[in-house]
């Protein structure tokens, strides 16, 4: 069954059939299930989160002055009319407009301590499909900032807290990863409970700030490149990519924060010559306040726009013919990294998120129904059947597939390259032959081996298996049933 | 070294050869001829990629010297002292002695990538390098802290008691991070002189924007550092001005790099505490002398006063003194007692931090990814070193407070005499230079190490300084010394016999091997620790023999010239008393100048030198630049 078929599904039996006693969380569950995937961008203070939030709407919203200025996590929904409302520790919900430049506003009218949270409703396409989350930076010395994130992550995927719970994270690395970060991500993944398995599958990596790696004189991508890959290596049991970015370039080519005036004044300070520029650029100060064809506030607003390195590509692209400044704008975003940033989020949007939200409800449901079956009464294990009915709909087995095939990836269960290889080829998306590695084969033939890999994959579940294995197999010999069904 | 001090010394070595203690003299007078000592050790800690290793290039002047690059490199403590060729040295763990190799093998053995998990088994690195900055102070880089190589930190932090500075290293790109400020407030309790670095104002374009917040920072949550030297400055451009040719923007470049305000930082404020503290230790020498000559003035003073008791309390004091002498008195018995209650804390406490690092490690082992296995080893190496210096250290203080106390003891009752003190730290000092140093024993300290550029004024300076025994207890305990503490027990262990292992073997393999190196390092703390304690308490009771002795001696001839005094004429009588008086007078008067130079000497918080008189260098209130 497809998969919004299958959130029909759900929700129709959360209506009918769930046991009064559970009406309310199942409500707030209902609720999840319409929004679209909650992605919360969460990492160290000043590593570039608001940047980069920024720049995946394509707006300028968040706040990013170089102070620590994300105090509060921060909700991005779709929705009209704009505005930004405040939720308080009281449950009370003040609304507030945007400022008159679009950022959120910069005084609540409350006092800080006792809000919970903001939400932010912006008209803005990128939200349809996804909800993002600003969060104030971990390991800040003010505690306070620090522990709110801290506790969005410790959401669990009980009832009252499931409503608030992230589907899943992005993780700005910075250039040296520290010990309160590593233990943030870990947290995020404990709070989803024993039965989540544990697996990268909700979490990206993004190495942030990448023009700031290695020599300024040098490339910083070549360098960061590597260094993604090699947090990639290093944490993959965390996170399922690493994929640098240089937000602030991103941000303000996908915001079109650069204008043609900054453009022109770009050229000017391209039409330098080589030697004077490269002695403006020896360093932020220097660009600013040394002598140039460009005044010096201007110049100020082309750094804050931009940074040094974005000036340095900037100014490079102009030299080579491009300058206007849609197409610089454009130039400078293949540059920025954030289109590989964008694909790596794909991997929560798209089909694939409903499936994701689905599991993560009947999880929930499921916690529910036993908290509350304290005494066996009748119509909770009914209610428990149907989750059980529920959870095996093929249209979720993706998601036991992909985490089987992590833990197999990262060695938490052991099996054999062969194992892996037919593991990955059977959960690939495509024909039916391509997923049992058969050519052009009849029908019967197809079942047949299908049938086969059934077996084999049941008797190496009992007699070969120890308890890890023993559960991937059974995802494995699942797999193949639903592929046997399907020929039918 | 400060004219006052050195007139006040001078004139306490005459009046003490006065007073007929001629070997207390001579050993002040050398004092002062001897050379200033070892220079002040500057410690360059801070987070993983703050640009620590950058910086002591830039300061020493070379481009990657200390190996910089991508991911976190530095792996072994590197210290850069003066030479004047270059010259390079290693230290392994479990080897007593230096080795020396060529300096492109000592750097990248100091890097992870050159070393990775530590196969080499390398404890420090030495360089030693033809740099005119490294005449005046000692660098000594080290792994970053809050890094996910996160055993260093411990080592890192033990090690500031063996420095004279710390050079802070943060960054001019985010504000402080709770970790670096946690770090700040360890590493102040156990040094008073901190620099901070501001790196990367080159590149961060709102510099001046953190600088403020980083200080507003300090204000609120950690006054102490508010007062601190902090400077902005790029290591890059400086580094970038040694390569470039045009002198001109060469000059221009290393003037923006704000290097030099840091230099002058390191010299007015480093430089010139560490010689004010080597005065102050100096001075404080000859308090206790002069105080037991002005104790021995009075007592002669009030035998022969009319009123009576004095006379009566001498002879029973010499009385005790000969009973002690014969044994039969319990003195020497606390000291047993005492050093047995230390000994069985200790054991406990070694019990009981070895369990706590098992039960770590075995929580991880639960879920060990690949990094774990990576890196567990090397952080299982650093925690039970670190514990083993922490147990040492926690020794060391306690065995320091019985010897005082007994010493107070004595004191109290018996008036000791000065010289024993010196005679003690000389004694003690020859025998730490012959105590041996037993391959794998934890307390055996490296001799090389105490005279190595790591010594600070502090180790062999302090043997002689006030505190009477505490700081050579210290000496002798302390694990060897400086951040090169290794606990010599294979941690050249078969590293290799974890690569390529599969995950699920890994945790049963790494269990085992944890366990052997935990029963290990106890069985050596316990056992060295209990030979050394023999040492000292021999040691010890020498020294307390031989000052009741010395106490007994003295008194005998107080007595002694008190009844010659008695036996001559009304005027030789009055003519004595009064020498005694107008001596004892000089030898106050003395005392007063030295308390009030002592006190304008005394350590003072970090910035507010600018009290100090001169004694040459600016004062450094001056010199250091504040903060935006």
């Amino acid at each position: 069954m497809p998969a919004s078929e299958l959130i029909e599904r759900v929700s129709t039996l959360m209506a009918t059939r769930a046991p009064s006693a559970l009406q309310s969380e199942c409500t707030q569950l209902e609720r999840r299930l319409r929004e679209p995937v909650r992605v919360a961008i969460v990492g160290p203070v000043n590593s570039g989160k608001s940047t980069l939030v920024n720049a995946l709407l394509g707006q300028r919203v968040a706040p990013t002055n170089k102070s620590e200025c994300t105090r509060l996590v921060t909700w991005f929904h779709y929705g009209h009319p704009q505005r930004v409302e405040i939720e308080t520790d009281a449950g009370v919900v003040k609304a507030v407009p945007l400022s008159a430049d679009g950022f959120l506003p910069d005084t609540l009218g409350v006092p800080v301590e006792s809000v919970r949270g903001l939400h932010c409703y912006l008209a803005n396409e990128s939200l349809k499909d996804v909800t993002l989350i600003d969060t104030p930076g971990l390991g800040s010395v003010h505690a306070d900032y620090s522990a709110s994130t801290t506790e969005l992550l410790a959401l669990g995927a009980n009832s009252s807290e499931a409503a608030q719970r992230a589907d899943a994270i992005v993780f700005l690395f910075n250039q040296a990863v520290m010990q309160d970060d590593y233990a943030a991500l870990q947290l995020f993944k404990e709070a989803g409970g024993p039965d989540t398995l544990q697996s990268a599958a909700n979490a990206v990596g993004v190495l942030s700030k990448a023009d700031q790696l290695g020599d300024p004189m040098g490339d910083p991508w070549a360098v960061a490149v590597e260094l993604a890959g090699q947090y990639a290596g290093r944490f993959e049991a965390e996170v399922s990519s690493v994929v640098p970015v240089i937000g602030l370039v991103a941000e303000t080519s996908e915001a079109a924060a650069l204008m043609e005036r900054d453009v022109q004044h770009l050229a000017k300070l391209a039409a330098m010559e080589e030697k004077a520029f490269s002695r403006l650029v020896w360093s932020t100060d220097r660009f600013v306040s040394a002598s140039a064809p460009v005044e010096p506030d201007d110049r100020e607003r082309l750094l804050d726009l931009l940074d040094m390195y974005g000036v340095k590509r900037a100014v490079g692209f102009i030299r080579d013919g491009v300058t206007a400044a849609i197409p610089l704008r454009r130039e400078l975003s293949g540059v920025s990294g954030i289109a590989q940033v964008k694909k790596s989020l794909m991997r929560f949007l798209g089909p694939q998120d409903h499936v994701l939200k689905v599991r993560s409800v009947i999880d929930s449901l499921e916690r529910m129904a036993y908290a509350a079956n304290r005494g066996g009464r009748p119509e909770m294990d009914a209610w428990l059947a149907d989750i059980e009915e529920l959870r095996l709909d093929p249209a979720l087995h993706p998601v036991y597939e992909l985490e089987a095939l992590h833990r197999c990836y990262v060695g938490r269960v052991q099996m054999s390259p062969e194992q892996i290889a037919e593991m990955a080829q059977l959960f690939a998306p495509g024909s039916a032959a391509n997923r049992l590695g058969l050519g052009d084969v009849s029908t019967p033939a197809l079942l047949s081996a299908a049938q086969a890999g059934m077996n084999r994959w049941q008797t190496f579940r009992v007699t070969r298996a120890d308890p890890g294995q023993a559960a991937v197999a059974r995802v494995v010999i699942r797999s193949y049933q639903i592929l046997w069904k399907e020929l039918q | 070294m400060n004219p006052r001090v050195e007139e006040l010394v001078r004139s306490s070595s005459g009046l003490l050869r006065r007073e007929e203690r001629p070997k207390i003299a001579d050993g002040l007078e050398s004092r002062l001829r001897a050379p200033a000592g070892s220079l002040p050790v500057v410690l360059v800690a801070g987070e993983d990629k703050r640009g620590k290793s950058s910086l002591v290039n830039a300061l020493i002047g070379r481009p990657n010297l200390s190996p910089v690059g991508v991911d976190a490199v530095t792996g072994a403590p590197i210290s850069f002292s003066y030479s004047e060729t270059e010259h390079a040295a290693i230290q392994r763990y479990g080897e007593q002695d230096e080795e020396e190799t060529d300096f492109e093998t000592a750097r990248r053995l100091a890097t992870i990538q050159g070393n990775p998990r530590n196969e080499a088994g390398i404890r420090s690195v030495l360089l030693g390098i033809p740099c005119p900055l490294l005449q005046h102070i000692t660098l000594v880089d080290t792994p970053g802290v809050g890094g996910l190589h996160s055993g260093h930190a411990e080592l890192t932090l033990q090690s500031l008691q063996f420095a004279d500075a710390l050079l802070f290293v943060s960054e001019s790109g985010a504000q402080f991070r709770a970790a670096e400020l946690e770090f700040l407030r360890r590493a102040s309790a156990r040094i008073d002189t901190v620099v901070i670095a501001f790196t990367k104002i080159d590149a961060n374009r709102g510099w001046k924007q953190i600088l403020a917040d980083n200080t507003a920072i300090f204000r609120e949550q950690a006054p102490r550092f508010a007062s601190c030297p902090v400077v902005p400055v790029s290591s890059l451009l400086a580094l970038r001005s040694y390569e470039n040719d045009d002198d001109e923007e060469a000059a221009e470049m290393l003037a923006e790099s704000g290097l030099s305000r840091l230099q002058a930082s390191l010299q007015d404020f480093v430089v010139a505490r560490a010689s004010v503290l080597r005065d102050a230790n100096l001075l404080r020498e000859v308090v206790r002398p002069l105080a037991g000559v002005e104790r021995s003035l009075t007592e002669r003073l009030s035998i022969v006063s009319p009123s009576g008791g004095a006379k009566q309390r001498l002879e029973a004091e010499q009385r005790r003194l000969k009973d002690l002498n014969e044994g039969k008195i319990e003195r020497p018995r606390r000291l047993d007692t005492e050093v047995r209650k230390l000994s069985l804390q200790r054991s406990e406490d070694v019990t009981a931090g070895l369990g706590e690092i098992r039960r770590r490690y075995e929580a991880r082992l639960k879920n060990p990814s690949k990094s774990d296995m990576d890196t567990m080893p090397g952080e299982a190496i650093a925690d039970l070193t670190a514990l083993a210096s922490r147990l040492n250290e926690a020794a060391a203080q306690r065995l320091s407070e019985i010897v005082e106390a007994i010493l107070e003891d004595i004191d109290a009752s018996f008036s000791v005499s000065d010289s024993m003190r010196l005679s003690t730290a000389e004694r003690l000092q020859e025998q730490l230079a012959s105590l041996s140093m037993s391959r794998g024993s934890l307390s055996g300290y490296d001799k090389m190490s105490i005279l190595s550029c790591f010594s600070s004024g502090k180790s062999l300076g302090g043997l002689m300084s006030g505190g009477g025994l505490g700081v050579t207890a210290s000496a002798i305990l302390s694990p060897p010394i400086g951040i090169a503490i290794g606990i010599g027990i294979g941690a050249l262990y078969a590293y290799s016999a974890f690569k390529g292992k599969a995950r699920a073997s890994f945790a049963a393999d790494f269990r085992s091997w944890l366990n052997e190196q935990c029963s290990q390092t106890q069985t050596i703390v316990n056992s060295s620790f209990q030979r050394e304690i023999i040492d000292l308490q021999e040691e010890v009771r020498r020294l307390v023999k031989d000052a009741t002795a010395d106490r007994e001696a003295d008194i005998s001839e107080s007595l002694a010239e008190a009844r010659r005094l008695m036996q001559s004429e009304q005027q030789r009588q009055q003519g004595a008393l009064q020498s005694l008086q107008e001596r004892r007078n000089a030898v106050r008067q003395l005392q007063r100048q030295v308390t009030e130079t002592l006190k304008e000497l005394s350590p003072v918080p970090a910035a507010s030198l600018a009290g100090v008189p001169a004694s040459g260098a600016p004062a450094a209130g001056a010199a250091a630049p504040s903060p935006a």
